[in-house]
């Protein structure tokens, strides 16, 4: 036990030093370099840079957006983890419970009627859209798969497909009536994006990332144990249906935040999670946190990496993280068959 | 009295899966559920666990009704093995009997030694630090039974617990079936109550003190298991006609199929 405990503390300190440092690249690194001299200066409280350049690109564009980035990474790789262990299958992801195509068409209907360029104290019309959407598409799934206050995670799963499909299909209809501006709206909107990092975004943002992290360490042992099984689960004295029902509303507002905020970004809720049990074990008392810190430490990294590729100009992060997500999930598939197998 | 159930019926899905069960438990006793596929003997221990509700009858744990005690309450009281399990995350050996210690507020230094004597008492300590995915199946249902057990073990004594086991001995090798008598032997002999489904009736002949059979969900009968295992009464439930004979050493009966 204490070897591992020793693990768990030193992998913890292990992320939180690479989140940090992540942290300082993506503030000192873009279209326009800034030193690292100067990005400490404009962070530290006590000091103050004495470029006025550094600090409006430091602390007003850069700064928000990467707070805003690791926040919506944690909160993905920590929803995809609960997710995963919820529904016992580690291929499990948030949009398979129709969180994404919920949010896509929320997004999507508030483009199209024409209030896309509306905003509500700083908040696109479109950020609320994609977040009622997504809350809409959960409480429909959830509520297909309950039936005598029981929730079954596998009919979840199915009805989740459903409404996913569902909801892309309206999608759909209403983007063949769109016009070629809305369509590309749309589009880019779905693609991901940070760069409407704003201190609102960042503070909603922050308040449900704690929201959703701050029960965590009451959920650990219960998530351990319903990788046994419901009924296992049950009988070793968790109250099962209450902490399923718990569980998908952190998912949902966690995911439907992150969405609303960032758009939709693909396998970092998948991939994260994986790469944490392969170092550590399923364990959530470990998972949860390091899958918190890797998420935020990749998301960071994906949005430093989509701003200097093609820079000046941006790449949508969605992208970024698709592109780093999608061979590891295929490795994942075809090498590693103890995963996925039902 | 550990667990006492009068003529209670079960109809979870509409149907009714068990009619008229009386049965009881004391401290220390080991009871067998005995009966064809589908007699409804997996239901009846999932009632018994309080994990299916019951829809008439009563019964009681310790001086309690069961259906009101609260679940993590119940969980330190009674363990129950089930007949599948399926975790396809790779927690180590160990991880998965700790989990045993989930309803527990004994503190961690207990919990450490619990699971650590449970292992010992069921030869899986060398497996320890293995991946629980990557073990055999006969080695899986062994971890899963030393689970159970970690749950109603108590370092002092086992009284005022119930362990519930659905065919646990199905995977396992002959020394391991052997091993799994002694266990249940040992526990009866801490003083915690046991209920065992098998279809082994030699090997319920070894362990039982008595036996319930159970056709359809209804119980034939409860005795110990030389007044059950007849001739007439096989041929009535099972279909089948065996030789009932005595085992020469130990006395117990044994069952010769033909």
């Amino acid at each position: 036990m204490t070897t591992q405990s020793l693990t768990r503390a030193r992998l913890l300190t292990l992320l939180s030093v690479l989140l940090a440092a992540s942290f300082l690249v993506a503030l000192s690194h873009g279209a326009v370099p800034v030193s690292m001299h100067d990005t400490l200066l404009v962070l530290l409280p006590w000091t103050t840079s004495e470029s006025a350049q550094a600090s409006m690109i430091v602390g007003e564009l850069r700064l928000p957006r990467a707070i805003l980035a690791a926040l919506v990474g944690a909160n993905l790789a920590v929803c995809g983890a609960i997710a995963q262990g919820l529904f016992r299958n580690p291929l499990a992801d948030p949009s398979l419970i129709g969180v994404s195509a919920g949010a896509s068409l929320g997004a999507s209907l508030v483009i199209v009627v024409g209030a896309g360029a509306g905003t509500l104290s700083g908040i696109t019309l479109v950020s609320g859209g994609a977040f009622i959407g997504s809350l809409c598409a959960v409480g429909f799934v959830h509520a297909l798969a309950t039936r005598d206050s029981v929730t079954s995670v596998a009919t979840m799963l199915l009805a989740g497909i459903a409404v996913t499909a569902l909801a892309g299909a309206i999608s759909t209809l209403l983007e063949y009536y769109s016009s070629d501006e809305l369509l590309r709206r749309i589009s880019l909107w779905r693609m991901g994006a940070l760069d409407g990092a704003n201190e609102l975004r960042v503070s909603i943002a922050l308040l449900v990332t704690l929201i959703v992290l701050l029960p965590l360490p009451w959920f650990t042992r219960s998530l351990d144990a319903l990788l046994l099984g419901e009924s296992e689960a049950r009988y070793l004295g968790i109250n099962v249906q209450a902490t399923k029902t718990a569980l998908i509303v952190l998912v949902a507002i966690g995911v439907g935040t992150s969405v609303a905020l960032a758009g939709t970004i693909a396998f970092v809720g998948l991939v994260v999670p994986h790469i944490i049990r392969l170092l550590v074990g399923p364990g959530h008392r470990t998972l949860l946190p390091a899958a918190a810190l890797a998420g935020a430490t990749l998301m960071l990294a994906a949005d430093t990496a989509s701003r200097l590729l093609i820079a000046p100009a941006e790449l949508p992060v969605g992208i970024v993280t698709a592109l780093i997500g999608v061979p590891f999930f295929v490795y994942l598939l075809r090498y590693r068959s103890d995963l996925g197998s039902f | 009295m550990l667990l006492t159930a009068t003529h209670l019926e079960a109809a979870p899905w509409g149907t009714p899966l068990l009619r008229d069960v009386n049965l009881s438990v004391t401290s220390g006793e080991v009871l067998g559920i005995i009966g064809p596929n589908g007699a409804g003997k997996s239901s009846l221990l999932h009632v018994l666990a309080g994990g299916l509700p019951f829809t008439a009858g009563s019964l009681t744990f310790g001086d309690e009704r069961l259906d009101t005690v609260p679940n993590r309450r119940r969980a330190c009281g009674i363990a129950l093995l089930t007949q599948r399990s399926t975790l396809r995350f790779a927690f180590t050996v160990r991880e998965v009997v700790s989990l045993a210690r989930t309803p527990h507020a004994t503190g961690h230094n207990v919990d450490e030694r619990v699971v650590a004597e449970v292992m010992d008492a069921t030869d899986i300590s060398y497996l320890a630090d293995k991946a629980y995915t990557q073990l055999s199946g006969g080695e899986q249902q062994r971890v899963q039974l030393a689970r159970a057990v970690a749950q109603v073990w108590r370092e002092e004594d086992s009284r005022h617990r119930l362990l519930l086991l659905d065919e646990p001995g199905s995977a396992l090798d002959l020394a391991h079936q052997q091993q799994l008598k002694t266990i249940i032997h040992d526990l009866a002999a801490r003083g915690c109550g046991v209920v065992v489904i098998a279809h082994d009736f030699n090997f319920m002949a070894a362990i039982a003190d008595q036996v319930i059979l159970l056709e359809c969900g209804q119980q034939q009968a409860m005795d110990r298991c030389d007044t059950v295992f007849s001739s007439q009464q096989f041929r009535q439930t099972f279909n089948v006609e065996p030789i009932i004979g005595v085992h020469p050493e130990s006395g117990k009966p044994t069952v010769l199929l033909p």
